[in-house]
């Protein structure tokens, strides 16, 4: 077992099993869950230190069955900052590539 | 194998928020993370060896502020209800988290309003501004966004001239009175500034250059660091300058989500910086901004831009924009949806409407049409369109006005995402308004608004509609994309499908 292991925790919430890695002996981490009145799974994550510092890189991971699954709809678009303008003047922003939600 | 497919949100970028769906538009699982501020890095991927998805939410893989307790939330959603439910329920979840509390939202910010930005670029003159508002006024707009160019005298784009906020003289030589015209035609005024922004060739360069987050040579300027008091405070005493001395009524507020350090930057110590991370940084002088503008002005009007639409943005704006979409209606209205189905009730809005006054007046329509389930903004030289348009434009902003309380506050239904949302419904208990924007079977649902209004978002010269219960006999109008009435008749409308003669852009009503 890695030193790092020793402090990662894990929770299981039938059918999951969430993992929470990369906490350490200055930064413990818990998980707990509760449901709600929809029915909707609720994993509350706790990080404690001690003395005053920068957390360290964490994840929380589980895994769910890919069925019945066919799109993913998330708020990811492109960033002004990357438009490509064609030429200068009076010409008009343009985006190279039309993204999807 | 795990397939990474994942999003990094924080205060001023996206939302934390995964939606896993059916090809029916059935929810699967919908996670979204309580933490809005921080950066948090959100995937879905599947594993190859299962065929399962690995899903995740990282946490400090950027520097924050030091703590010595951290305490979040992750919600996950499997009920089997249609996909924008869950959506719909995850923002009202965020809105009830501490300190989430979305910003009041004036009327004001649901009516339509014109916009400076494609039809005048930066080439302003109040005289031809004040002339675009009065037509806009007659059409439907009640007020006006002046875009980018009244700071400066160049016309070349990019940045390099924001910073310095002083009006340009030589194109607005009274901005208190030109703003005072706008409101005897009665429109509200809201003015362009670039957040973050101290371009390259303005005075305020050599003040803030040493207190940059970045630098973006593309468009010739630098990113100030919000962790700066000095350079919080200048920014808000900017706006509350402009508020008071031109007696404005709002801001559209752009390019807040370029507010991100580099590897250097994010690292920085320096004693004159009273925050460590940045997005502590950023919620401070959004928050800061909003509270201090409203105690000048309570009805005062921010618009965001689409990335910084996330539940943090809420609380410190009320209008929502979707991203620059040039000419483009599919992508507005895609754009438009996908801020819709997060936003709650703060005003979403569509990118500014603009086309080639040549175009076929349906065409033309497209652009409307495509987002009606948000704010329109219009920017195009009203005066140079074709009389075909703007007679167009009247109806269809007529036709919104009559019915923005179910296109913005009713429940949104858009189907399909896989397929860009090619039908939406919008409902509340009297009315149910329908667009197709695909050549598809509209499925509209039951009669229980007993009015509807079905839109034909295409170029086809009709709607094929499929009810599964019978709706009984109703009165049928049809009218073309300019308002005309082209048929009026009853008819039965039985379980089962049924032909409307819709022409392009046009629209039938259905009532008892």
């Amino acid at each position: 077992m890695l030193a790092s292991e020793l402090y990662d925790c894990t929770l299981h919430s039938d059918p999951y099993m969430f993992r929470l890695t990369g906490c350490s002996e200055q930064f413990r981490g818990s998980l707990s869950v509760s449901i709600d009145s929809d029915g909707v799974r609720l994993i509350h994550i706790r990080l404690e230190s001690e003395t005053l510092q920068q957390p360290p890189t964490i994840e929380l991971t589980w895994y769910h069955p890919g069925i019945d699954i066919q799109g993913t709809c998330t708020q990811a678009h492109i960033d002004p900052e990357d438009f490509t303008w064609i030429g200068s003047g009076g010409s008009f922003p343009k985006l190279l590539i039309l993204l999807p939600s | 194998m795990d397939w990474e497919r994942g999003l990094v949100s924080k205060a001023a970028y996206s939302a934390p928020v995964i939606s896993l769906f059916n090809v029916q538009g059935s929810n699967r699982l919908t996670f979204a993370f309580s933490d809005a501020l921080n950066p948090v890095a959100m995937s879905a991927g599947v594993n190859e060896e299962t065929a399962a998805f690995r899903c995740g939410v990282k946490l400090f893989f950027e520097p924050s502020a030091p703590m010595r307790l951290y305490e979040a939330t992750l919600r996950l959603d499997t009920r089997d209800v249609p996909y924008y439910e869950c959506l719909n329920d995850v923002q009202k979840w965020w809105a009830k988290q501490p300190g989430y509390t979305p910003a009041y939202v004036p009327e004001a910010a649901r009516m339509p309003m014109y916009s400076t930005w494609y039809s005048f670029h930066q080439q302003l003159s109040p005289e031809a501004v004040e002339q675009q508002c009065l037509l806009a006024k007659a059409l439907g707009c009640e007020a006006v966004i002046v875009d980018d160019g009244w700071q400066t005298s160049d016309h070349m784009r990019g940045y390099a001239y924001c910073g310095d906020w002083e009006v340009c003289e030589d194109k607005i030589p009274d901005m208190k009175a030109h703003v005072a015209r706008v409101h005897q035609l009665g429109m509200k005024y809201l003015l362009w500034y670039s957040v973050p922004f101290v371009g390259y060739k303005s005075k305020n360069w050599s003040r803030f250059k040493d207190k940059l987050l970045k630098t973006i040579d593309s468009l010739q300027t630098g990113v100030v660091d919000p962790r700066y008091p000095e350079v919080r405070e200048f920014i808000i005493e900017t706006y509350e300058q402009a508020l008071v001395q031109w007696d404005l009524d709002g801001f559209k507020l752009d390019f807040v989500d370029s507010f991100a350090g580099t590897e250097e930057t994010v690292h920085k110590e320096d004693s004159a910086m009273d925050y460590k991370g940045i997005p502590e940084a950023v919620d401070r002088l959004m928050s800061d901004i909003i509270a201090r503008l409203r105690a000048i002005k309570p009805d005062i009007l921010i618009e965001f831009r689409q990335n910084y639409i996330g539940p943090l943005m809420r609380k410190y704006g009320n209008m929502f924009r979707a991203t620059d979409c040039p000419n483009d209606a599919i992508e507005n209205r895609v754009r438009t949806i996908d801020v819709r189905l997060i936003g709650g009730d703060t005003a979403v809005h569509s990118d500014m409407m603009m086309w080639h006054p040549d175009e076929p007046v349906e065409s033309a329509a497209l652009q409307i049409v495509n987002a009606l389930f948000s704010v329109p903004q219009i920017s195009v030289m009203l005066d140079r369109l074709p009389e075909s348009h703007r007679q167009m434009l009247r109806f269809w902003l007529a036709f919104w006005r009559e019915h923005s309380d179910v296109l913005l506050e009713g429940s949104l239904k858009p189907a399909h995402p896989d397929f860009l949302f090619p039908q939406a419904v919008a409902d509340n208990e009297h009315k149910k308004i329908v667009c197709a924007y695909g050549d598809i079977l509209v499925r509209p649902g039951g009669d229980r608004s007993k009015q509807t209004w079905i839109v034909n978002g295409t170029l086809n010269h009709r709607i094929y509609l499929e009810l599964d219960d019978a709706w009984g006999t109703k009165k049928l109008a049809i009218r073309d994309c300019q308002g005309h009435l082209l048929e009026q008749t009853r008819i039965d409308l039985n379980a089962g499908i049924h032909r409307l003669s819709i022409p392009p852009c046009g629209v039938a009503a259905l009532t008892d």
